[in-house]
């Protein structure tokens, strides 16, 4: 009990710490501090998804569109900053609902699949409307009113706080019983008055938002985009090895991992920069390694050396949920 | 209150239901038996609309409930069990039975305290109050039959459909169970429930009902039942001492 009580306060201080660096970090911290937060939002955004058994290969798709509202919204409407994110949170949330009522009942690969073709589908469009997106080339953002870099990283670390204050939300409350419920037996479920449609829309309008949300501050953040850059293999990525890293479906799974992934990457890159693909083949590597022997991820691992039960959540990661649930079998 | 009128089912060539019609009213405790594959499964499958019927109707209370998803069903008063039982294997026992107490038709308008707070009497009723917080998953067969029954109670079902409720129980733990589902029809559900084990029916049910091959073979008051030759003959196979033995 007193690591529970002991909880909060540490909470507290991580999200002082992060509202804090952008306005009296050292160059290196506040860039650190901002890639960790943005990863933090996609690593909560995917692993909200995941909880409802949705395992989204595709996470860049809502990413890249973020990024292309905040940008068009900005350079063909004159957005500001905060408008432009307004936008990119609708996209996405709506991208994500329109995603759940396609996929209908998919499940397991086929609904990753999906999503994977979603995003690649997305990057197709970007690259075929040049007049509109800059095409291959890419397009810089040209804002009437640039809102100063201070702004921008403080942002990404509000974001970064509410998504973590917004997951909390989710796990205390009746969504967590019913994508628990889904994610364990989608027929059966129903049997209990689950309408899986309907969860199943809200988590992705929801996880769809935040990472779009991501997506439009890094385009304010970086002032350009192109199509490679939006629909990246490397978010989508980043975006779920960091909720397996840290123990998916867990809450604080996410953020661990998501620090543990920024940490990886530049440590590698640091160490074995000099040699092409290294930083894939650590992050490859410690994959293998956490799901050999930290199958509850660096959360689950702490918990056990704490000499307590990791949590009923974590305690049987399933990355692959069963696709038939023969609950209708005759 | 539960009315089947002429509803048949085919996979294919197999005509797993055909032509069956049957009443359950109000208050009944309702059996129904027949040899594996008779179709009982597919039967509760076509009244939870996991399946669609082929032909027929189906009415609940008076209104039609054929077409309708299973959580529909469920949100109109019907509680069913599975057979192959269906636990939420990663939560705990307690929030199983919650997720019955969230989802409900009333369910909509309870805190999580409300609905957690509803959880004890079913949990009580089924004998799992001790394993409350022990993961779904790692139960013995006859806590899953078991956690199946709370969940489905904590939806407070007007009709509990119950299948094969007592597999994988031991004696004891039967003769409990059957001492709560005695309460629980007492309390104002009625229960239709498919059940290999004579004695059970014999005891609990007031009406049963035979299939045989997807087809009604008799129907009538359990002695009627197990002393119909027909019956013997199709469900049994043997005379009615040793089938009572098995």
């Amino acid at each position: 009990m007193s690591t529970r009580s002991l909880a909060i306060p540490v909470w507290a201080v991580c999200a002082l710490v992060l509202l804090l660096v952008p306005a009296y970090g050292s160059p290196t911290f506040v860039d650190l501090a901002f890639r960790t937060a943005s990863l933090i939002v996609l690593a909560i955004s995917w692993n909200l998804m995941a909880s409802a058994g949705l395992i989204s290969l595709g996470h860049s798709a809502f990413f890249g569109l973020g990024g292309y509202v905040g940008i068009l919204s900005a350079n063909l409407l004159g957005a500001p900053f905060w408008l432009s994110l307004v936008g990119a949170v609708i996209a996405g949330t709506l991208l994500g609902s329109g995603l759940a009522l396609i996929t209908g009942r998919m499940r397991g690969i086929y609904f990753a699949i999906t999503t994977l073709a979603a995003s690649e589908g997305l990057r197709v469009i970007a690259v075929m409307l040049p007049d509109l997106t800059g095409g291959a080339k890419g397009a810089y953002l040209k804002a009437a009113t640039f809102p100063g870099v201070l702004a921008i990283n403080l942002a990404m670390s509000l974001v970064a706080v509410a998504a973590c204050i917004i997951a909390w939300m989710v796990s205390r409350s009746r969504f967590h019983y019913a994508f628990r419920a889904m994610r364990a037996n989608e027929a059966a479920s129903q049997m209990l008055g689950i309408f899986p449609l309907k969860y199943r829309t809200a988590i992705m309008a929801l996880s769809g938002g935040m990472a779009s949300l991501v997506g439009g501050v890094e385009v304010w953040h970086g002032g350009y985009l192109d199509p490679a850059v939006a629909f990246d293999l490397h978010i989508t990525i980043t975006s779920q090895i960091a909720p397996i890293l840290g123990g998916i479906y867990t809450l604080s799974g996410p953020i661990l991992g998501a620090i543990a992934t920024v940490f990886l990457g530049d440590a590698t890159r640091i160490a074995l920069g000099h040699l092409q693909g290294a930083s894939l083949l650590v992050f490859g590597l410690v994959l293998v390694f956490c799901v050999l022997y930290l199958p509850q991820g660096i959360q689950g691992g702490l918990l056990r050396m704490l000499g307590k039960r990791p949590s009923e959540a974590a305690a049987e990661p399933k990355l692959s949920p069963t696709v038939a649930t023969g609950a209708a079998k005759p | 209150m539960l009315t089947i009128n002429k509803v048949s089912k085919t996979f294919g060539g197999l005509r797993a239901i055909d032509d069956v019609s049957l009443n359950v009213k109000q208050g009944q405790f309702f059996g129904i038996i027949g040899a594996n594959g008779a179709g009982k499964t597919t039967l509760l499958n076509l009244v939870t609309g996991y399946l669609p019927p082929t032909s027929g109707t189906i009415e609940f209370e008076g209104k039609p409930i054929h077409g309708l998803p299973p959580y529909r069903v469920a949100h109109r008063g019907i509680g069913r069990t599975f057979q192959i039982t269906q636990p939420f294997a990663e939560m705990s026992v307690l929030d199983n039975v919650m997720t019955g107490a969230l989802f409900s038709s009333n369910g909509a308008r309870r805190s999580l305290q409300e609905a957690r707070a509803m959880c004890d009497e079913p949990l009580r009723l089924v004998g799992l109050t001790a394993q409350a917080d022990l993961q779904a998953g790692a139960l013995t067969l006859g806590g899953k039959k078991k956690l199946e029954l709370a969940r489905v109670l904590a939806t407070e079902p007007k009709l509990l459909l119950l299948d094969e409720v007592m597999g994988g129980l031991t004696r004891a733990e039967i003769e409990d169970l059957m001492i709560s589902l005695r309460r629980i029809h007492a309390a104002g559900t009625t229960v239709v429930m498919i059940e290999h084990l004579v004695h059970v029916i014999l005891d609990l049910c007031d009406h049963v009902f035979v299939l045989n091959f997807g087809r009604e073979l008799f129907r009538g008051t359990p002695n009627d039942v197990i002393s119909h030759p027909e019956v013997i003959e199709a469900y049994l196979g043997k005379p009615l001492t040793a089938a009572e033995r098995a």
